[in-house]
């Protein structure tokens, strides 16, 4: 470890005191978001007794949606939206899973958390607050955005082998961009956004996945971010939504976690493409990366399908090249399926399973099969409970069981 | 009596017309909006897919209450996809700051929306339509028939 410098010593008091900061302001985020769910709780009919209402009439719909403020500029959001509580405070409209929105200001507040139980067959069992994400999306106008998403790590974990609980929360920025849209087939991001690589990376938060545990060829071979730029679009061939990126990490790394070393300079590309309603989805990324003069370069290919019930997805990724730990190649095969038709009290219960291959380069290649159940009770609700068979333990990647439980707010 | 035949005529077709009517979903626009869209293009816009009309311009569109049959048929003929897949789908996009289009209560809510915004798109039940806007495409759904609102 190096020795801390004065340098060194005034960047992490910077770092401690903005960390403090983010985290007050985390906590008050939190509180009033928790004011408003509880609030909304009281105020708006559950779910299903809105499904169960009799459909709304003109007389019932608020009256910027009936009246004469319908007619200009954004529709006013219907109180019952998705069906799910909603807190309305004057310009303030809260919305379950979707965030608070600021009257038509453009800026909207929401975010995630997971709670993690974790039982390897053999070690401890941990439980785990494992982190509080904050998102933020600000859109002035038509053609520019803003977005954030802040994560406050490690808030607290048990070991059953003893030690007590242990917490030491870290603020870090996921994501931090903004976007100028120039059409649908041209735009532009400047910021730290997730590498544009497969289809499980552009979603790998917990609420977001089918599984309580995340393929290895993404946990271990990939930079999940990239600082920089990014030029993207859409194209509409012959009834289909051909998706575009191209990017390049042209400066250092912004706000690295403890455990990652980044590339320091990469350029990408990724194109994809799917049917109108995204039955079919097919893509192919190549990714070069450069750290410390050396190069590796990492391609792959994704496809998804989606059927009336039945979703299949599967990725590979192989990456080879001159920097460490960059050589290996892996692929998996990942299934949904609800058990609605089974019993009406399945409903929103999914079998999920993927079953991949890794081979880590210099290490032996391990097989892994995850299997488990994906309950879906309330869009801002995700229970999961999976188990892993390894073939071969290799440090994190061994047979255990997982559960979490998300929380979109 | 030639006249009399013709409305005869005209009040035949138009009883016999009524029941496909009555279970028709019509696409709107504003009646300024010159674009021509398929089922397709119209599936990618309330997916928040294609984002922009040809000009340019932002798409607004706007949505029924989650709990409306007429959106639960929308998403059923149009979007191919079951309430369940949809929330899936919308909280994958929430992740990346993409918001569902927002909704209104009512055909007579979003008509005389999308009647005063040129940049807005709307579906309403095919009865409810008239010349305040532009009917983009009649989409035909499967039994059961819409309710009346």
């Amino acid at each position: 470890m190096s020795a801390l410098t004065p340098a060194n010593s005034a960047h992490a008091s910077t770092r401690t005191a903005w960390v403090g900061a983010l985290r007050a302001l985390a906590c008050a985020l939190l509180a009033l978001v928790a004011l408003l769910a509880g609030r909304a709780a009281y105020a708006q009919p559950s779910a299903s007794e809105a499904t169960e209402a009799v459909a709304p009439t003109d007389e019932q719909a608020p009256p910027a949606a009936a009246g004469t403020e319908a007619t200009s500029g954004e529709p006013a959001t219907d109180a019952r939206a998705e069906g799910e509580p909603v807190f309305v405070l004057g310009p303030l409209v809260y919305r379950a899973a979707r965030g608070l929105a600021f009257g038509d200001s453009g800026l909207t507040l929401g975010g995630f958390s997971t709670f993690e139980i974790e039982r390897p067959d053999r070690g401890a069992t941990e439980l785990a607050l494992d982190g509080l994400n904050f998102i933020a999306l600000y859109e002035p106008i038509d053609s520019l955005r803003a977005f954030a998403e802040l994560e406050i790590g490690d808030l607290a974990s048990w070991h059953t082998d003893g030690g007590g609980v242990e917490s030491s929360p870290s603020a870090n920025f996921e994501r931090l961009y903004a976007e100028y849209s120039a059409s649908n087939a041209l735009n532009f991001r400047v910021g730290k956004f997730l590498t544009p690589v497969g289809q499980w990376n552009l979603a790998p938060a917990e609420p977001f996945v089918w599984t309580a545990t995340q393929p290895a060829i993404l946990e271990l071979g990939l930079d999940e971010h990239q600082t920089g730029l990014a030029v993207f679009g859409s194209f509409y061939p012959a009834k289909r939504v051909v998706n575009y990126w191209v990017y390049g990490q042209v400066v250092d790394a912004f706000d690295v976690e403890s455990d990652e070393t980044p590339a320091e300079r990469s350029v990408g590309a990724r194109v994809e493409s799917s049917d109108a309603r995204g039955v079919w989805t097919l893509g192919a990324s190549l990714l070069a990366s450069e750290r410390d003069g050396a190069w590796s370069t990492t391609g792959g290919a994704d496809a998804k399908w989606r059927g009336e019930r039945l979703e299949l997805s599967s990725e590979l990724l192989l990456s080879g090249g001159d920097i460490p730990g960059r050589d290996f190649w892996g692929v998996f095969v990942e299934a949904a399926y609800p058990l609605d038709r089974l019993s009406p009290k399945l409903a929103k219960l999914y079998l999920v399973g993927r079953a991949e291959h890794f081979d880590p380069g210099g290490a032996r290649a391990t097989q892994l099969l995850d299997f488990g159940v994906t309950w879906l009770p309330r869009v801002w609700l995700n229970f999961k409970a999976g188990y892993r068979a390894a073939i071969r333990d290799q440090g994190d990647l061994r047979d255990g069981l997982k559960v979490s439980l998300s929380v979109l707010f | 009596m030639r006249a009399r035949a013709v409305a005869l005529v005209a009040l035949a077709l138009l009883g016999a017309a009524e029941p496909l009517r009555a279970d028709e979903l019509v696409v709107i626009v504003h009646p300024s909006r010159a674009a021509s869209l398929g089922a397709d293009e119209i599936a990618q816009i309330f997916l928040r897919q294609r984002r922009r009309w040809p000009g340019g311009e932002a798409i607004v569109p706007v949505n029924h209450a989650a709990d409306s049959a007429l959106r639960a048929a929308f998403a059923r003929a149009v979007l191919a996809q079951s309430p369940q897949q949809l929330s899936v789908y919308w909280n994958r996009q929430y992740f990346h700051g993409v918001l569902p289009p927002a909704t209104l209560a009512s055909d007579e809510a979003v008509k005389r929306f999308v009647a005063g915004e040129r940049r807005a798109i709307g579906y309403i039940r095919a009865r409810a339509l008239d010349a305040s806007v532009r009917a983009l495409l009649h989409i035909p759904v499967s039994p059961p028939a819409l309710p009346r609102d």
